[in-house]
């Protein structure tokens, strides 16, 4: 018989841990945003594979793409394009994200449909208008003759290169693309004096608009799904933000009409342009658009700024491995 | 079949046997691992299930402010569904089961609740928003409204307020139609109200609308959430999960049956050959008495083969023997013959003067005697006794008859020698003189030396050793036998020397022969070694010798030299 009777002893205790892991929580700091974490878990070696695959432009069919190409590692991981380009000058026809605390999304890609990085990895070198190549099969292909590939995988798989092999490698790598340290990181942990009191008086204005209500947590958004135009019909808006359908695309729910995965707002100030389809070039209007179709209601210029202070607050250190 | 034949078929027997299981067994899930990896991957989706719960409650409560910790225990709890399904739920593992049709409607289960909790945060997030910002713009139009004198647009804001937070935080006790009436109701106030007030009617109405939706919805997602049957579905798979192991159990039975089978066929196997073996050993048992009687039979056989070659031996030795002895004895016997008729001739010359004295001394007794006859008579004795010749008077006949009873005495000492020879038992031990033993042995051997030259070079004062008379004339006759053999019948030289050495008494017999090669050399002592022609030897002399001297702790030396001759020495003990 399945042992109910320990399981239902084992369930009490651990909701009375996950109580008191809450309190401690909660204890810490009842904020709706938390630090980004300053340790992670790495295999520094399957790290080191990693990224070398992530500039590897024979990932691609024609040896003119890597996955660095789109997510700019000097810059902040993303690029200034508002769609990328993939082989032969196509272009996509969604905004790069920044590939910086990716792995802190709960799922990858502006409509959620990878699971994890290693996932999403898997994607764009098969997808004919990003990397191009006909099939994972093709790829290996053209890595085997690669010994330094190979050696390291035997080392640290104990197997050939295989599809596998590169998309868990270069997951590890994106890992380590952490910006920790921000200036509100900084604030949240006891440092009153690290952002300054229009940030501190943005960060108000970011709750009480409701903008937390969906970006809040470590990496500020990246944890749940929302709806584009939740309280005002986007089509209101003159960018061409309503054509895409988003995760309705995945799921064919009625209700995932539009529906996109709420992204991070840790580097928002860095990576302009805005939205799935990087319509938007400002960080002023994407704000605007955002208060107007999420939270329906309008803000004053000041406050708008004040948000955008305290969103200049979020950006933390460059990641070190990167 | 033969043994070794059997036994191989067995072993690899044993050994197909074994694998076999080996083979059945490893191809068997570890069912104690797999219950208690099982049993605690449900543990731990049922516990991250309830963790899901009560962080959804947490969130709706605003006692969590993100959704982080949601999101890490949603996320625990898809992985490890799906650790499930790549590992001991495998579809292909599992198909065609009650397992399998369980899994997938938990795993549907597991799928819809994701999206319950995912549509959850979504409505909830709105909801939070709306139902801080709908008391706020309500509360700025109501003064807005009092300031205008608008009383009953002021108490309906005021009264959408209080419905719509009542509603929101923890329903109404008004019916959801009215509560969502105020929407539009407020949208309606738009024509009495001032017109900069336009906009934030619309949002009020708005964020109303959406509380109340937004409500519902969250409150409807988490009550799927909660009312989820995930956990109450675990039982379930778990008793399914049980039944498909008790299936695979069939399989750990038919290793089980083949296990048994197993044992009893080596029993069977190990039983054949402990009988085989067993057999295998009273023949043994019964081959090795008959071995033993059939080498205990040839070893009678030897031995009386042995003994009949020694005996033999001795009548070949006899036989030469009694030549030598007839040779012997022919000689005084020839002349003694010859003698008795000599005197037989001359006593018959005799007789006529013999009968002329019984005339005589009938005629002297006569009283009536005439002195003319006796006179006549006494010439004609005269006569008849000048007839006989000198060579018959009785001198001569005692010369013969004393040569006669010289033979007579040679025949008995030869008979003597004769007699010791033949008596074949262990005689007692003896003072024995080894010179007088050599001569012996000259004159019984004398046919067999034949024309060879004889050497004697005799000790005068040799001491007497201890020994058996008969044993040492036959030690001494085989040697001079083989020596004879040996050399040349005309040019051939023994000689037989004797001497004291030390506290042993040496005699040698040295030939001028054709001498014994170093291989035979080493042979010669050996029972039935011989270099002669078949049926000459008996190839025991020198072995009997042998065993004779060792008898009489003595020694036995031979040295030769191939073309030169051998030289063979006895060493006797003196006697003490």
């Amino acid at each position: 018989m399945f042992q109910k009777g320990f399981l239902r002893q084992l369930g009490v205790l651990t909701v009375a841990v996950l109580g008191v892991t809450l309190s401690t929580v909660k204890a810490q700091s009842g904020e709706p945003i938390q630090p980004l974490p300053t340790n992670i878990k790495i295999n520094d070696s399957i790290a080191a594979l990693g990224k070398q695959l992530f500039f590897d432009k024979r990932l691609s069919v024609d040896d003119t793409i890597s996955c660095a190409s789109c997510h700019d590692i000097d810059g902040w991981g993303a690029e200034a394009k508002s769609v990328s380009e993939g082989v032969k000058k196509q272009l996509g026809e969604r905004n790069s994200p920044t590939v910086f605390n990716s792995g802190l999304n709960f799922k990858q890609f502006w409509d959620g449909r990878a699971d994890d990085l290693s996932h999403q990895a898997s994607g764009p070198v098969v997808n004919p208008i990003e990397m191009g190549m006909p099939s994972w099969d093709k790829v290996l292909e053209k890595l085997e003759g690669d010994q330094e590939y190979q050696k390291a995988a035997n080392q640290l798989f104990g197997s050939a290169l295989t599809k596998d092999v590169i998309v868990e490698a270069i997951a590890e790598y994106e890992k380590t693309l952490l910006t920790p340290n921000s200036p509100f990181d900084r604030y949240l942990k006891g440092d009153a004096g690290a952002i300054s009191d229009v940030q501190k008086k943005g960060y108000e204005l970011f709750k009480s608009y409701g903008c937390v209500s969906c970006h809040q947590g470590m990496n500020v958004g990246g944890n749940m799904f929302q709806k584009f135009g939740v309280l005002e019909d986007i089509a209101m808006n003159d960018r061409s933000l309503s054509n895409d359908l988003g995760r309705y695309m995945v799921t064919n729910n009625e209700w995932d009409k539009r529906v996109f995965k709420v992204p991070s707002l840790r580097l928002a100030t860095k990576t302009a342009p805005y939205f799935h389809n990087g319509s938007v070039p400002t960080i002023e209007e994407a704000v605007d658009i955002m208060i107007k179709f999420q939270l329906g209601r309008s803000v004053p210029q000041q406050d708008r700024d004040a948000i955008i202070k305290f969103l200049e607050s979020l950006v933390g250190e460059k990641p070190k491995g990167s | 079949m033969k043994n070794s034949l059997l036994f191989a078929l067995i072993l690899l027997i044993a050994a197909i046997g074994g694998l076999g299981l080996l083979y059945l067994g490893s191809n068997l899930p570890d069912n104690d691992l797999a219950n208690r990896n099982v049993n605690a991957q449900l543990l731990k989706i049922d516990n991250l299930d309830s963790s899901v719960n009560e962080l959804s409650l947490r969130s709706r409560a605003n006692l969590d402010t993100n959704y982080d910790l949601l999101v890490r225990s949603t996320v625990a709890l898809e992985r490890a569904v799906s650790d499930l399904s790549l590992g001991y739920f495998n579809q292909e593992k599992i198909s065609g089961s009650l397992l399998e049709t369980r899994f997938n409607s938990f795993k549907a289960t597991a799928e819809i609740k994701s999206d319950q909790v995912e549509d959850f945060k979504s409505h909830n997030s709105v909801l939070r928003n709306s139902e801080k910002y709908a008391p706020m713009v309500g509360s700025q139009l109501s003064l807005i409204a009092r300031e205008n004198a608008l009383l009953d647009v002021e108490n309906l804001y005021r009264q959408a307020v209080i419905d719509t937070l009542e509603f929101a935080k923890q329903g109404s006790t008004k019916p959801v139609g009215e509560v969502s009436g105020y929407a539009d109701r407020i949208s309606q106030t738009e024509s009495v109200m001032p017109q900069d007030a336009a906009i934030k009617i619309l949002e009020f109405s708005k964020h109303v609308s959406t509380a109340i939706d937004a409500k519902q919805k969250t409150d409807g997602y988490l009550g799927q959430i909660l009312n989820s049957s995930l956990s109450d579905q675990i039982e379930d798979l778990y008793n399914a999960w049980s039944l498909w192991q008790s299936e695979q159990d069939n399989s750990q039975k038919v290793l089980q049956y083949c296990t048994i089978a197993y044992v009893a066929t080596m029993l069977a196997l190990i039983g054949v050959l402990a009988f085989r073996l067993r057999s295998l050993y009273n023949n043994l048992d019964q081959e090795v008495d008959a071995k033993a009687k059939e080498i205990k039979v040839a070893y009678e056989n030897l031995h009386s083969s042995e003994r009949k070659l020694q005996q033999s031996e001795k009548m070949a030795s006899l036989g030469q023997l009694v030549a030598g002895v007839a040779h012997e004895i022919n000689t005084p016997l020839g002349y003694i013959s010859s003698n008795i008729d000599t005197i037989k001739l001359k006593l018959n010359k005799m007789v006529p003067v013999l009968n002329k004295v019984e005339e005589l001394s009938d005629a002297a007794s006569n009283p009536s005697r005439e002195k003319t006859a006796l006179n006549t008579l006494l010439k004609e004795q005269i006569v008849a006794f000048r007839k006989i010749d000198a060579g018959s008077k009785p001198e001569r006949i005692n010369t013969l008859l004393k040569d006669s009873t010289e033979g007579l005495l040679e025949i008995k000492s030869i008979v003597d020698s004769l007699t010791n020879f033949s008596h074949v038992e262990d005689g007692p031990l003896q003072e024995v003189d080894v010179n007088e033993r050599i001569s012996s042995t000259l004159k019984m051997c004398a046919n067999v030396v034949g024309d060879r030259k004889i050497i004697t070079n005799l000790s005068d004062d040799l001491p007497m050793v201890s020994g058996v008379h008969n044993q040492i004339l036959q030690v001494f006759t085989n040697i001079i036998t083989n020596a004879a053999h040996a050399t040349d019948a005309q040019q051939g030289v023994i000689t037989v020397e004797t001497a004291l050495k030390d506290s042993d008494v040496e005699i040698a017999f040295i030939d001028n022969g054709s001498g014994i090669d170093d291989e035979s050399l080493t042979r010669v002592l050996d029972p039935f070694f011989t270099t002669k022609e078949v049926g000459e030897g008996t190839g025991l002399g020198l072995s009997i010798a042998h065993q004779i001297v060792d008898a009489h702790k003595g020694e036995l030396n031979i040295s030769s030299t191939v073309g030169e001759g051998t030289r063979v020495a006895v060493l006797l003990p003196v006697s003490v």
